[in-house]
Parts: C-alpha cells; structure tokens; sequence
C-alpha cells in the first residue's frame, strides 16, 4: 500500500524551503510532487534593470555556496555576445578559483551523502577537509565564500606568487586525505550497503531529463562543459572526464571524489603554469545587445 | 561536424523550410517554418543526439521568441531554434514535453513566469511564482512593474 510523506517546507536536512511530497510503497519511493518556489527572488528580472558590470554582483548570490559558478557563466555569455577578449592571467585566476570551487562542493555534496544515510563519519571528514579549501580561497581571494572574482572582461583582483606558493603544502595535504576518502568510503560495508543500487538514474532518463555535471556523469554520459565547449584554461590542462555506468548514488559519490582529485592536479597545474605578470582585465566599456552563451 | 555541415544535413531534410540562419564557429541559430518546428525539434533530439540545455524566452516588445537551445555535445557546438509566439490575449505553443521529458520544469517556468500557454502540456502546475502573485501577472513581462508591487 502507498504512503505519503511530506517533507518541508522547513525540514532540519534542507538547505532551503522546499516543499516534498512522497509517495512510498515500503522502502521504495515511487512518486514526489516538488515545490521549489519558496525562495525565487526573480534575479533575472532584477538584473534588467543594472549594468552589464553590475550583474555579477547579483548573480554571485544565486547560490550561497557557489559564488563563482554562475558569474563565471553570466561573464562568458556577455563576452560572447560582445566579442570581449580575456587576457590570459585573467584566464588562470578563474580556472583556478573554479577548480577550488569545485573541490570545495564537491567536499560538502559527500559528507551531506553521508550525513543524510546517517553515516556522520564522512560528514566530520568532508567537511573537515572542506574547510582547508575554503581558508585557501581566503587566502587568494580574500573571502571563503562569496569570492567576488568576476567580471565582464575579466577578473576583479590580482593572485600574488607567494600566495600561490603558499597553497602548496594545502593541496599536498588535500590530496592524501581526499584519496584516503575515496578508499574509505569504497571500502566500507555499511556505506556500500546503503548506496550501491539505490536512485538509479538510467543512461536515457538521464538524457531524456537533461541530467548535467556529476549527476550526468555517473550515468555513463561522458557530457563535460569543460571538455566539450572549453572555456578559461581547461583545453591546457591534462585532466580526464570522470565516467561511472552504473547511475546509482554510489556511483554519484565516486565520481565527485575523483574529481575532487583531479581538481588538485589541476590547481597543481595552474600554479605552475599561470604567468606572474600581465593584465588581468580588459576593461570592456560597452557591450551590445544580443545573445551569448555562458 | 561543425555548424554549417549541420546546417547542410539539415537542409538535406527539410529544404527551404529550414529558413534563414545565422552561425559561428560554435552556434547555429534557426528560424524555420512553424510547421515543421516539431519535426525539426524531435530530428535534432532523436537523430543527432542533441541535448536540450534549456529554453530561453524574451519579450520582444512586438512578440515573444522562444529560444531552443540543443547542445551536441561531442560536437562541441549548440544549435539554437527560434520560434516567434504572436503577442495576444492568450499566447500559446505546442509544448514538446512529451517529447523530451526535461522540458516539463523549463515550460513550466516560461509559463508563470510570461504567461505563454503549453498546449497539451502534461502537469500545468505553479513551479516557482510566489503564491502572492495572481495567475495572471506575469513577472518576466517587460510591462510588468517590480516598483509598483504591494507588499502581502
């Protein structure tokens, strides 16, 4: 027999106000009716009233957490609808704060996993090394989140050498104990048992319901932004597109903590490799109407 | 493949009904013939593998554009298909998601948000419009006025 359960739209596991409503037949969930609108504050329509450098400001603030991610996207679409050239430091410094983003998430998304199956030993770990991550980014860009790193034409602040020098020893460490993390969590009995098969999201629903990112990725669809419109520094750094067939939450997990890894060698990478001098701007003064993709 | 072997595979299927397009290096725009919008649509999806990444809408004064945008991926380019929706009373297009089920949300926002009508949609239900909005403001309207709202 069915049973519904609502959940929200103030639940203690929710980030933000949304509202569930589940129908479960025993174990298995079988339908959910979604309120998503609670917290809409029609960023789009706000935005039409600012400047195109003004924007970003705003849209920094779509997600609490990732606040580069969508300036990133709102620049690239302005300096494609105005043919707007990024000087290549610029290029560097938001590869490198995007990557440190992505390690950062990617941290949170796991030890919530593992908060949510109850399994608060993954959580304490993620998120303890989670926070080295975001003391990095304090470092280079001043804030641990809410970066304010982009703009239209390219970034707002300057990376010093020494700082980046200084991250080093960070990273080293990051790696160690995400890997020990990945050969944790593969290992564990319990978490196998409470992971391994369960949400499937087959390979056609997942391209049928436009499924992007790590989600995408762990239904064996090879789709990467990075890979496939490369923008920033991606088409120079050797990184690999992480795939898992299976489509399960497990699979989930495996590919955001390998690619918590490759984000490192690629942070890695970028130090090495990004110029120490050189604009990191290219003032644009006008851009026209149009559309671009970001 | 690039945009413009597309364009011409394209041609090959739907002859001058394909209608005028812009591209570039990474984006082929179209503006075929209402008629046989959904053939192309369900082409491009079907045949190609083409990846709806979203739909975008603007309020053109004169009109409504709907915006289409299809990613193929391994090709590393997007082709975006426009499709104009006469400003009236009650403006409304065929909806295509019973044809590609990731459509459902993207439509849905369109709906409350500038009121153009999904016909034979299969959940027209409220996605994000705050409750104090009535069914019939349309918040991303050019002629809808944030400064004039009341607060309740």
């Amino acid at each position: 027999m069915a049973t519904t359960i609502p959940i929200g739209p103030y639940h203690p596991l929710q980030e933000e106000p949304e509202h569930y409503l589940l129908t479960v037949e025993e174990e298995e969930v079988i339908d959910v009716d979604v309120q998503i609108g609670y917290n809409h504050r029609g960023i789009e329509k706000l935005s039409e009233k600012k400047t195109f450098n003004q924007v970003p400001f705003l849209v920094e603030r779509v997600c609490g957490i990732c606040s580069h991610s969508h300036p990133y996207a709102y620049c690239l679409a302005v300096e494609d609808c105005g043919d707007i050239e990024v000087p290549e430091r610029a290029k560097y410094i938001r590869t490198l704060i995007g990557e440190l983003e992505r390690i950062h998430s990617h941290l949170l998304w796991a030890g919530l996993a593992g908060h949510f199956i109850g399994y608060d030993t993954v959580f304490m770990w993620a998120w303890k090394y989670r926070e080295d991550v975001l003391d990095l980014l304090e470092l280079l860009t001043g804030n641990r989140n809410a970066y304010a790193m982009m703009k239209p034409g390219g970034v707002q602040r300057e990376i010093n050498r020494s700082d980046l020098e200084e991250a080093r020893p960070t990273l080293e460490t990051l790696k160690d104990k995400s890997e020990m993390l990945y050969g944790a969590v593969l290992d564990d009995p319990v978490l196998k048992a409470r992971l391994e098969g369960v949400g499937v999201l087959p390979k056609e629903d997942a391209r049928a319901f436009g499924a992007l990112g790590p989600t995408s990725r762990a239904s064996g669809l090879p789709a990467d932004v990075r890979a496939d419109f490369p923008y920033g520094v991606y088409d120079r750094l050797d990184w690999k597109v992480i795939t898992r067939e299976e489509g399960d939450t497990l699979a989930r997990v495996e590919v955001r903590l390998l690619e918590t890894l490759e984000a490192i060698t690629m942070v890695e990478q970028i130090i090495d490799e990004m110029p120490d001098t050189g604009p990191i701007d290219s003032e644009p003064e006008e851009v026209p109407p149009g559309e671009g993709k970001g | 493949m690039n945009p413009s072997t597309f364009k011409e595979e394209l041609s090959g299927r739907f002859g001058w009904k394909l209608g005028q397009s812009q591209e570039s290096e990474d984006r082929l725009y179209l503006n075929p013939e209402p008629e046989i919008f959904e053939k192309l649509i369900t082409s491009i999806y079907e045949e190609n593998g083409g990846r709806l990444a979203t739909i975008s809408c603007v309020d053109e004064d004169s009109q409504f554009r709907l915006l289409y945008h299809f990613a193929l991926d391994a090709e590393g380019f997007m082709v975006t298909v426009k499709l104009p929706v006469e400003k009236e009373e009650n403006p409304s297009v065929e909806s295509i998601a019973n044809l590609i089920p990731g459509a459902e949300w993207i439509e849905r926002e369109i709906m409350e948000m500038f009121g153009i009508d999904f016909l034979n949609h299969p959940a027209k239900k409220r996605l994000l419009k705050a409750e104090a909005l009535g069914d019939k403001d349309f918040p991303y309207r050019k002629d809808f006025d944030v400064e004039n709202l009341e607060d309740n």
